[in-house]
């Protein structure tokens, strides 16, 4: 199959807040920065408010009401929507919310889809670090943390400690790869984090998990995303620039059995399904927007992806540029470990609307030269004596499709 | 760490009650499917292998080796375990095949490696419950 009826046709992203009682950064509600984003995008895309024909909303991890995307929709005051859907993709999901987009103006069902993410992670009266509901029922309740299994970062400071362990990867090198980011950041307007650091600092930043820093950890920050998912023609009737979407693949729990090496994910398979969608490979990106929680993260997705060999990661780190105008540019405007992550909610937006500004020629300072092609990945959802468990690939490609 | 402040388990199941209540009695529960044959834990009420719901309960030797593990230095989610640093959370890779998170205590947190063999022992934390917990051996 191929999505030959549909293109990205507009991106829009607010600016990042992090509010606490300890500086003066405005706290906005979740709904206020859909507004936004909603705006935004739509503005982007030469279209008048509430001209939506469909949309697609990814859940927030800030507590909502259910049947949230209906109510969304009023709140946003949009009329006779056509068609609604709602991810609940865990980090991942705008990729498989792209994906899903896709599929129903590909298939004729409407002409425009606008997808959106937001979250708000960061109250300045409820206290800093994101707070996700206790899960009601389950493992996380009834087998970690008793033991006092403190989140992400702990499980994914098992899995850095287990690939440095066995494979020799350090700290130093996974620092590169923070610090090139960072480097992105500073050329990106939107991002969070405007100065640059050096790998002593990342390696100083403070051990939270051992070896996970802080520097490691995805930088909670309320924002919110959106993108719009059009017909060619109406593209063509709007004068915006197309960006088409080559491949999508997806590889969720990808193994029952938690005998999976720890350092292992399912990322390769889901590369695989997008990438013979889209008749190219790894070597025919042009950049890599890459999901990116901790950096040791994206480490096993090039890995898996086939930019190196396993366990050859860290090396590859150290010998490869990986900013705008380098060998391999990765994370071009900071990743959400520099720019950004909204939550639960706006995880991956920034991935996918990278990709989108750097194939219309809008990098401004961190443009990547001759960008035609380039790779979006979206993962997530650690579980139980496993490593994470959601992974979404796309394949974006500059232009309406061939 | 007073015990009231520590994320307890809900125990809403049945299985976990099960597997709860053997670890007060400091026996350690594993499943076993008579229909495939495999392993599985954390506990339900069917083997996910093969969806049979004849699960059987095993008790397991409670030996087995680090698989992965991490030293927590800092109490980001989990505020109660704050008093416990630095304390060593661990996959724990049993005899049997199964994967089974806890802790390894009873010893200096930077000896700890990936294939450190250890062995169960039981923490109590109120008369009801008991942590299944690891020591090197």
């Amino acid at each position: 199959m191929a999505f030959e009826d549909v293109v990205v046709a507009g991106i829009g992203e607010t600016e990042k807040h992090r509010p606490s009682r300890r500086n003066d950064q405005p706290y906005h509600t979740l709904e206020e920065y859909f507004r936004t984003a909603a705006s935004l995008t739509l503005a982007d895309a030469g279209l008048d408010w509430g001209d939506v024909d469909g949309l697609g909303v990814a859940r927030p991890s800030t507590e909502t009401p259910h049947r949230y995307p209906l109510v969304l929709a009023e709140t946003l005051g949009f009329e006779d929507i056509r068609w609604l859907t709602c991810t609940d993709h865990c980090g991942g999901q705008a990729v498989p919310l792209l994906a899903q987009a896709a599929m129903a103006v590909d298939s004729g069902m409407v002409d425009s889809v606008l997808c959106l993410g937001a979250d708000t992670p960061k109250h300045p009266e409820k206290g800093s670090g994101e707070v996700f509901p206790r899960d009601p029922r389950g493992f996380r309740r009834d087998y970690t943390d008793p033991f006092g299994l403190q989140g992400p970062n702990a499980q994914l400071a098992m899995v850095q400690r287990r690939h440095m362990d066995r494979f020799g990867t350090t700290v130093e090198q996974l620092g590169e790869l923070y610090v090139a980011q960072r480097a992105g950041a500073t050329r990106n307007p939107l991002a969070y984090f405007d100065d640059p650091v050096t790998v002593e600092d990342y390696v100083a930043s403070g051990v939270i998990a051992d070896p996970i820093r802080l520097f490691d950890c995805v930088l909670p920050v309320n924002a919110g995303f959106g993108f719009l998912l059009a017909t060619p023609d109406m593209a063509t009737d709007l004068g915006v620039d197309p960006v088409s979407i080559r491949g999508v693949g997806n590889s969720h729990n990808p193994e029952v059995a938690p005998r999976r090496e720890f350092t292992a994910t399912g990322i390769g398979t889901a590369a695989e399904r997008a990438f013979g969608m889209a008749g190219v490979g790894p070597a025919d990106m042009d950049f890599l927007q890459l999901y990116d929680d901790y950096p040791i993260v994206e480490l096993m997705q090039l890995e898996e992806l086939g930019y190196t060999e396993c366990g050859e990661g860290g090396e590859f780190l150290e010998r490869t540029d990986l900013t705008h105008d380098g060998d391999l540019p990765v994370n071009t405007g900071g990743g959400q470990l520099c720019a950004g992550q909204a939550g639960i909610g706006g995880a991956s937006f920034l991935q996918v609307l990278e990709a989108v500004r750097q194939l219309g020629g809008d990098g401004g300072d961190r443009q990547v030269p001759g960008a035609e092609r380039g790779l979006v990945t979206g993962v997530g959802a650690a579980q139980y004596g496993k490593n994470l468990t959601a992974h979404s690939v796309a394949v974006l490609e500059r232009g309406v499709p061939a | 760490m007073n015990a009231a402040d520590r994320p307890l388990p809900s125990l809403d199941g049945e299985v976990d009650r099960v597997f709860w209540e053997a670890a007060a009695e400091e026996r350690l529960l594993i499943q076993a499917c008579p229909d495939c044959g495999e392993r599985q834990f954390f506990p339900r009420s069917w083997c996910h292998y093969c969806g049979s719901g004849d699960v059987e309960w095993v008790e397991a030797a409670g030996t087995g080796h680090v698989h992965a593990h991490t030293v927590i230095r800092r109490a980001t989610e989990l505020p109660a375990f704050a008093d416990e640093i630095p304390y060593v959370v661990a996959y724990v890779e049993l005899d049997e095949g199964v994967r089974m998170c806890s802790n390894v205590v009873d010893c200096d947190p930077g000896e700890i490696e990936h294939g450190t063999p250890v062995e169960v022992t039981f923490e109590p934390v109120d008369e009801s419950l008991a942590l299944p917990v690891f020591r090197p051996r």
